[in-house]
């Protein structure tokens, strides 16, 4: 068995589109078995597909091994490490986003307030 | 992978038919528009009810169908309530609309406003910016006809993308704004019915209880309120649905269309209407998992979810509702950009004598012109549909301060309102690059924001309201 | 922090309702606008 490291990549939104090395395998990869250091989480059929997208990945170290299901003489493994943003940075874009909102809504309704009694272009 | 759930022949069927039924209806809508009123703006009679309509169909775009799933499957919960909120977007731009018609009774378009309120540095940037989002919308939309077709039957990303923007071109053609309204009606209608079938059908097949779990399980992430990124993605959406509704011309062209007095009502209820809609088309992206689907790419999740679980006939439909939401906003968006470049650049730059029917003659080349640039620009197929839009919003959202101070106010300067939305853009594609798609449209708004404020407090003019009646 | 599964229900039960009526208000608005004679 022989292993090729294709890439490694860090995510940090916890989803990832691989390409599937369809060349590296006999003839075509049937499967993909997706796994971190110390379990298997998922083995998925990807078939004639040239690229396959999972999602909703949490921190780690992962490894996409890609192989055809009844040859596992070649097998050709992706690495890719999932490290997602810092929370406090994240948080601080939320509640900036929160702000920015609040400061558009409330000036907005109060203007039109105004502006339904008093029209300007009528000055 | 679910390939060819229709066959080559039905697929040409459906689209044959139903370009020949939105080209005809077009034609015999637009067949008595003479000026360029008539042509761009329906007379700018339009009532409630068709009001509402377009409101909707425009904004249940491709997006809505296909992006609305994509954001579930990558951001989750978050993703699918974030979307949602694009709603407010409508929601906000109701009392501009009523504004709008009455500060501006004979205006064209938003390119006019900018131009008559500000000057030609801030109407400069403003045109680029509008021009930039209004064609990367254009190319999604492209995009996702091709996409569309070639991931639910034997018809090529480029023959279903080339078939899709030549319906829409000859329509919008030959219709004007009237037949794009008309057409929406029919096009929400289709639309509602058919993504709540597919997903009353999807929930008699699958439980959520089942789906709850398995996401649980196998994408944590995607059930997590913490979610950093999705965290980001969601005011970040919001911000980018207002920019995209506020400085765009498809709705300044709708507030200008529409009934004096029923623009503001016809977009809160549009805005109520459209919440729920990204929700009913989003949440199945999350039983892809539990159905071992794993899309090529993330765009074309929820045809691919739809497809497996409701089997030919869910495609047919779910081909039937996304080509009605593809044709429902880029009908707008082509009358809409054609009428800024004939109105805004042809007309104030290069013609300023032209009459009535030079601009119209010229209003037609312009969607001709943008169909094949959007046809060029969606063959490379460049990204997804929803980082492709994303990298719109750091354009969009620096126009919002712009747009509200100039309308309700009257001390942001030109010199202000143009820097405001340059840094904006600037700033905002920096963290599309550097941070991510998901917070383009935050920073670019903040920045704005602040230049604005910068200006209104330290560099204040007064402007003459009486400089705006035309 | 995670969704409870009765969240997420009552988040896609609450949009399918009411986006299954929205239609049926679209028309209803049509055809009263048609009556009205107010639809352009």
């Amino acid at each position: 068995m022989s292993q090729f490291a294709v890439a490694e990549q860090v995510v940090k939104e916890g989803f990832i589109t691989l390409n599937v090395p369809h060349e590296q395998c006999v003839d075509l990869c049937t499967h993909m078995s997706l796994s971190t250091a110390n379990k298997q989480i998922k083995t998925i059929e990807v078939k004639e597909l040239k690229s396959v997208t999972i999602s909703g990945l949490e921190n780690g170290n992962y490894q996409a091994n890609f192989f055809q299901k009844n040859s596992e003489i070649k097998k050709t493994a992706i690495t890719f490490t999932v490290k997602h943003h810092a929370m406090r940075f994240a948080l601080t874009l939320f509640i900036l986003g929160g702000i920015l909102f609040s400061t558009l809504t409330i000036p907005l309704y109060k203007l039109h307030k105004k502006t339904n009694k008093h029209d300007y272009t009528s000055n | 992978m679910i390939t060819h759930l229709i066959s080559f022949e039905l697929t040409l069927a459906i689209l044959i038919g139903f370009s020949v039924l939105w080209v005809c209806w077009g034609w015999y809508l637009g067949r008595k528009a003479k000026s360029q009123d008539d042509f761009a703006l329906a007379g700018r009679n339009v009532g409630f009810a068709l009001a509402t309509a377009t409101a909707m169909a425009t904004w249940v775009t491709s997006n809505t169908t296909l992006v609305a799933p994509q954001l579930t499957y990558q951001f989750g919960v978050w993703g699918m309530l974030g979307y949602s909120m694009a709603a407010l977007g409508l929601l906000l731009f109701a009392p501009l609309a009523q504004r709008i018609k009455t500060i501006l009774p004979h205006g064209v378009t938003s390119g006019d406003f900018i131009y008559m309120r500000f000057g030609r540095f801030a109407w400069s940037v403003f045109l680029i910016i509008s021009l930039c989002y209004a064609l990367g919308w254009l190319v999604s939309l492209g995009m996702a006809g091709g996409i569309l077709l070639s991931t639910l039957s034997p018809i090529s990303y480029h023959t279903g993308m080339t078939v899709i923007i030549t319906v829409c071109v000859l329509y919008t053609l030959l219709g004007g704004l009237r037949a794009v309204i008309a057409t929406d009606f029919v096009q929400t209608l289709i639309i509602i019915c058919g993504v709540c079938y597919i997903a009353y059908s999807a929930l008699g097949q699958i439980s959520l209880e089942q789906v709850h779990a398995n996401v649980e399980q196998q994408q944590p992430q995607l059930l997590n309120l913490l979610f950093p990124a999705a965290l980001m993605f969601f005011f970040n959406n919001v911000i980018f649905g207002i920019g995209e509704i506020f400085h765009s011309n498809v709705w300044w062209s709708r507030a200008l269309a529409f009934k004096k007095g029923v623009g503001k009502k016809s977009f809160i209820l549009a805005a109520m209407l459209w919440f729920p809609i990204p929700i009913v088309t989003g949440f199945i992206a999350l039983s892809s998992n539990s159905l071992g689907i794993f899309p090529a790419s993330p765009d074309m999740i929820g045809p691919l979810v739809a497809g497996e679980l409701l089997g030919g006939a869910g495609a047919v439909l779910i081909f039937i509702i996304i080509f009605s939401a593809l044709a429902s906003s880029m009908d707008s968006l082509l009358a809409a950009t054609s009428d800024l470049l004939s109105n805004d650049i042809y007309k104030k730059l290069l013609m300023k004598n032209a009459s009535t029917q030079q601009i119209l003659t010229v209003n037609k080349l312009m969607i001709v012109l943008l169909g094949l640039f959007t046809w060029l620009m969606s063959l490379p197929q460049i990204t997804t549909l929803g980082a492709l839009l994303n990298f719109t919003g750091a354009f969009v959202a620096s126009t919002i301060w712009p747009i509200l101070y100039g309308l309700y106010g009257n001390k942001l300067s030109n010199k202000g309102a143009g820097l405001a939305m340059m840094l904006g853009t600037i700033v905002g594609l920096i963290f599309y690059f550097q941070v991510g798609f998901y917070t383009a449209a935050l920073a670019s708004c903040f920045v704005s924001f602040v230049i604005c404020q910068y200006f209104i407090r330290l560099r204040a003019i007064h402007f003459q309201w009486l400089q705006l009646k035309e | 922090m995670f969704v409870s599964e009765l969240f997420l229900s009552t988040i896609v039960y609450t949009a399918l309702c009411v986006s299954s009526v929205t239609p049926l208000v679209l028309l209803f608005l049509f055809f009263k606008d048609v009556m009205k004679k107010s639809l352009w």
